[in-house]
């Protein structure tokens, strides 16, 4: 490295004692570079003498103006900063959460989940009141099995799953989310019991999904109880209670849970084996009972025995028919099970025309335009009112900042 | 960390007011010297309500009338900036003078030749030679390498000296 570079260095002393001691030697030897230092000790030394130094002033100024608070922190300020920040929170908040509070949307699902639950009780009410139901055929269900869902009915209320249907109808339903996992389906190959349940989806084409279950139910050995389709502002919603062997409850609950997007289930079950068990005992005894009248009758002589015998005979023979009935409608119930299911369809969004995006943009902006401008008039109309809240802390603060800057 | 620094980081205010009056001369002959001593006492004042604001930034990495000197080197510039100053103005440092006789150099031919310099130059010029500041310092308040510092000042004196001898390498 070129020694006159570092001349400058070396004469202020920020050179290494190696490279200040080369600069040192290359001086002794080198008469030029020893003039050309000499020259530059020379030029520090006269602008050092020749320097201004400038008078101090405005030392008090700098202390109050550090003394000082900057604008943004002053009382009056802050107020009026937390004002705004305030109104800056509700403005978002409110184009955010246009509904309302700040959980709403959080809950929206759950809330239509609900709605679909509340509507599920009513099951064939909606459609018969709706000027666009279409009329779909019922089938008329057989008469000792509504007998038997009846009295069957008011037990299966008091079953932990038995919130869903009791005898084909929608008690209060215990809706699950969409999100959680489906309700496990009990196990009940060795017992007689009797499922039913019920399910929201939410599909593409009602139409089309009804007719799908009305062939898987069919598939299955089952039959449609009831359907109809209610058509309401371009949303299509189809109800339909659904009949299939037990055996295939499950399954059927799993194929309609794939047709779309489950919005509720509630599935239930009422164990009757205890029932059936309970009415065949007692069928055993009456039988018993009815063999040994009969012994009786065959050995009777007097014929007022004979006439007392045959009476009682014939109560135990009705009481047989009758429990054995019952005991066949409860087993008829457990072997078929309901399902009833609510199809919905969401409303299809209007198809863009290609020109449409100018008109849509226009609609867009003013709209957002006189919201943003009730925003702001409801925002000034809130500070405007609150006024006798705030006007006085205000004024305080300030007139407290001014006593306190005088001071 | 100087004491009062950190009395003034944890926000008090005597040991505020104690550091701007500790600092002001020095801080304000830096700013005169830059931007003329009336903008001069607007930068100074700047540079302290910016020391006030931003102490809490200050990490001691370099010395505080350093890092201070770094605020006021930023004030100054962005002043002229504004106020369309002429960055370094000879007559804010330099005294031109009348009593040339005694001088080892012209001191009128010195005004030239520092008129000359670019402003880079005569920066370093000025805060080495008149403000007594170490090549790390300049290099910590101007944010550029100590070895820029060193080739500023070496060529600065370079030109310097061929403006008055017509000579050099």
């Amino acid at each position: 490295m070129n020694e006159r570079d570092d001349l400058k260095a070396y004469l202020d002393g920020e050179l290494t004692e190696t490279r200040a001691e080369e600069v040192r030697l290359a001086l002794e030897r080198d008469p030029d570079l020893r003039e050309e230092y000499t020259f530059m000790k020379l030029l520090t030394k006269e602008i050092q003498s020749s320097a201004k130094e400038p008078e101090v002033k405005g030392v008090d100024g700098a202390r109050a103006a550090a003394r000082r608070r900057p604008w943004f922190l002053k009382p009056p300020a802050l107020l009026v900063e937390g004002i705004a920040a305030l109104f800056v929170i509700g403005l978002v908040g409110s184009t955010i959460f246009p509904d309302g509070g700040f959980g709403t949307n959080a809950t929206t699902r759950s809330l239509a989940t609900a709605e679909i639950a509340k509507k599920a009780p009513t099951f064939g009410a909606d459609a018969a009141a709706s000027p666009k139901t279409e009329a779909a055929p019922m089938v008329e269900k057989p008469r000792e099995m509504a007998d038997a869902e009846a009295k069957t009915g008011k037990d299966m209320a008091k079953a932990p799953l038995s919130e869903g249907l009791n005898g084909g109808r929608v008690n209060d339903a215990v809706t699950t989310s969409p999100a959680s996992p489906p309700v496990a389906v009990p196990n009940v190959s060795q017992r007689d019991v009797v499922k039913n349940g019920s399910l929201g989806v939410k599909v593409k084409d009602t139409k089309q999904a009804m007719q799908e279950v009305t062939d898987t139910v069919r598939a299955m050995g089952g039959f449609v109880e009831s359907s109809n389709v209610s058509v309401n502002d371009s949303d299509t919603v189809g109800y339909m209670a659904l009949r299939v062997p037990a055996s295939s409850f499950e399954t059927l609950v799993n194929n309609v849970r794939r047709m779309g997007e489950v919005m509720s289930e509630a599935l239930g079950g009422q164990d009757v084996t205890g029932s059936i068990a309970d009415m065949g005992a007692r069928l055993k005894v009456l039988r018993g009972e009815e063999e040994s009248y009969t012994q009786m009758l065959r050995q009777s002589r007097r014929l007022q025995d004979t006439l007392d015998l045959r009476d009682r005979l014939s109560n135990v023979r009705q009481q047989i028919e009758s429990i054995d009935a019952q005991k066949r409608a409860l087993a008829g119930v457990a072997s078929m099970s309901t399902l009833n299911v609510q199809f919905s369809q969401p409303k299809s969004e209007p198809v863009l025309k290609p020109g449409d995006w100018f008109g849509d943009a226009t609609n867009g902006a003013t709209k957002t335009l006189l919201e943003a401008g009730r925003t702001i008039i409801s925002g000034a109309l809130y500070v405007a009112i609150l006024s006798p809240i705030w006007a006085p802390v205000a004024l305080l603060v300030w007139w407290a900042a001014r006593r306190r800057k005088a001071a | 960390m100087d004491g009062l620094v950190a009395q003034a980081q944890k926000g008090d205010r005597g040991a505020m007011d104690r550091l701007v009056c500790e600092h002001y001369a020095r801080v304000y002959r830096f700013c005169a010297r830059r931007v003329g001593e009336a903008a001069g006492q607007d930068a100074a004042q700047e540079t302290f309500v910016t020391m006030v604001k931003s102490i809490g930034k200050y990490a001691g990495r370099s010395s505080f009338p350093t890092w201070l000197l770094g605020v006021a080197n930023r004030t100054c510039m962005a002043l002229a900036r504004k106020r369309r100053l002429e960055p370094m103005p000879l007559e804010a440092w330099h005294d031109g003078g009348t009593d040339t006789e005694s001088a080892a150099i012209d001191r009128v031919a010195l005004a030239q030749a520092l008129r000359s310099l670019s402003p880079e130059h005569r920066e370093v010029v000025v805060m080495h030679e008149v403000e007594g500041l170490r090549y790390a310092e300049i290099a910590e308040i101007l944010d550029v390498p100590e070895g820029t510092v060193k080739s500023r000042l070496h060529h600065a004196f370079l030109n310097m000296r061929k403006q008055l001898v017509g000579g050099g390498q």
